[in-house]
């Protein structure tokens, strides 16, 4: 899939200025949430902490705190679920 | 030791310690103190001690060592000097101590390597980077125990106290080898694109530190396309090879890296899993930590 990351390397789910598009498969299935609250710094490039530590890409990390982005996919993949549950209900499949 | 011998003439006990010849013998009770030096045989005789609890206490002008001894009338005792030799390894740069609760020991500096000489035995938690890490149990005179804070992986030392351990998961085939230095992955071949993952047998309580380092090397790729080294942390146990954790660094081309991976957004987790995943490619792991 197609995420867009600025100039901190923080990722995006819509393009944008000064965003840029980068290819992935880590974050399929993921929602809006889960997929902004991570950063994502290319092969080749580096990304500074405030710190001072510096990581090299390609790296994939959370820069919101992990469990936040985790109770929002649980809370998405519920809604897909109960979503499924009512088409197929509508359909007259039983389950 | 201290040998019991009758009184004879006079009236009281004769107390003999043997302690390391020319320390400072002293002997206390009731506000009386009495001292002398030890020969060097290691002797020191006192005589017309009233019964009772008396307080011996020796020292070298360094150390000190004190015990109480009852006496009936003449008595023996032991008292020696306890050392023990802490050797431990941390990564350069980190902030390392140990404390049995009552004495806190810091490094001298942050090389990466102190030899810390502790004077009691007991239960010794070894600090890093502000943080316990782990607790030594000391207990044997002249002993050398060693201890690898901060490490996950050392050099073939799978540091078991934080770890549990390591494991692995295969795919396709790929090979894994736990060596006496390293742990080697060789995928072998391109074909279907194998991988294998090594990790911890047991979550690790990482919390509080802020990043993964590891000493790899991708020694051969066998398809440029998606040939990786990878280092990282899953949330949950890995069950299966070439797939990537929660957080996660990699490089794809042939050579020797130290690889970080940023672990302030899971500082609040406890419970992870660090992994060392090779994917359709050959490499080692010589050395994982955290800081």
């Amino acid at each position: 899939m197609t995420i867009y990351i600025d100039n901190d390397y923080k990722c995006h789910t819509a393009s944008g200025d000064s965003l840029t598009a980068i290819e992935t498969d880590f974050f399929a299935g993921k929602c809006q949430d889960y997929i902004e609250g991570y950063r994502f710094v290319p092969a080749g490039e580096s990304w500074t902490r405030f710190d001072g530590a510096v990581f090299s890409g390609e790296m994939i990390a959370p820069w919101k705190p992990w469990q936040e982005l985790s109770d929002a996919q649980a809370a998405y993949e519920r809604k897909q679920l109960a979503e499924y549950e009512e088409a197929l209900k509508i359909m007259g499949v039983s389950l | 030791m201290i040998g019991r011998t009758n009184a004879v003439g006079g009236s009281g006990g004769t107390l003999t310690v043997t302690a390391p010849a020319g320390v400072t013998v002293t002997v206390t009770k009731d506000g009386k103190t009495k001292t002398k030096v030890a020969g060097t045989d290691g002797v020191a005789v006192f005589k017309g001690l009233s019964t009772g609890d008396w307080t011996v206490t020796i020292t070298d002008g360094t150390h000190t060592a004190s015990k109480t001894v009852t006496i009936t009338l003449d008595y023996a005792a032991a008292i020696t000097f306890f050392t023990a030799t802490l050797h431990i390894t941390y990564p350069a740069g980190a902030a390392c101590a140990v404390t049995n609760g009552d004495t806190i020991l810091t490094a001298p500096d942050t090389s990466g390597i102190w030899e810390c000489t502790v004077t009691e035995p007991g239960d010794w938690i070894i600090r890093y980077q502000g943080k316990d890490w782990q607790t030594l149990s000391v207990t044997e005179d002249k002993s050398t125990v060693n201890a690898y804070p901060g490490y996950l992986y050392y050099n073939g030392n799978q540091c078991q106290s934080v770890t549990g351990g390591w494991t692995s998961v295969s795919k396709k085939n790929a090979n894994i080898v736990f060596n006496d230095q390293n742990i080697a992955i060789d995928s072998l071949k391109s074909t279907d694109q194998p991988a294998g993952t090594a990790f911890t047998a047991n979550s690790c309580n990482i919390a509080g530190f802020s990043t993964l380092r590891a000493d790899v090397e991708m020694i051969k790729g066998y398809a440029s396309a998606v040939q990786k080294i990878e280092v990282g942390v899953s949330t949950n146990e890995i069950t299966s090879a070439g797939s990537s954790g929660d957080v996660f660094a990699n490089q794809t081309s042939p050579g020797i890296y130290t690889i970080s991976a940023d672990l302030s957004g899971l500082t609040d987790t406890a419970g992870l899993y660090p992994y060392f995943m090779v994917y359709t490619a050959s490499g080692e792991l010589y050395q994982m930590w955290v800081e």
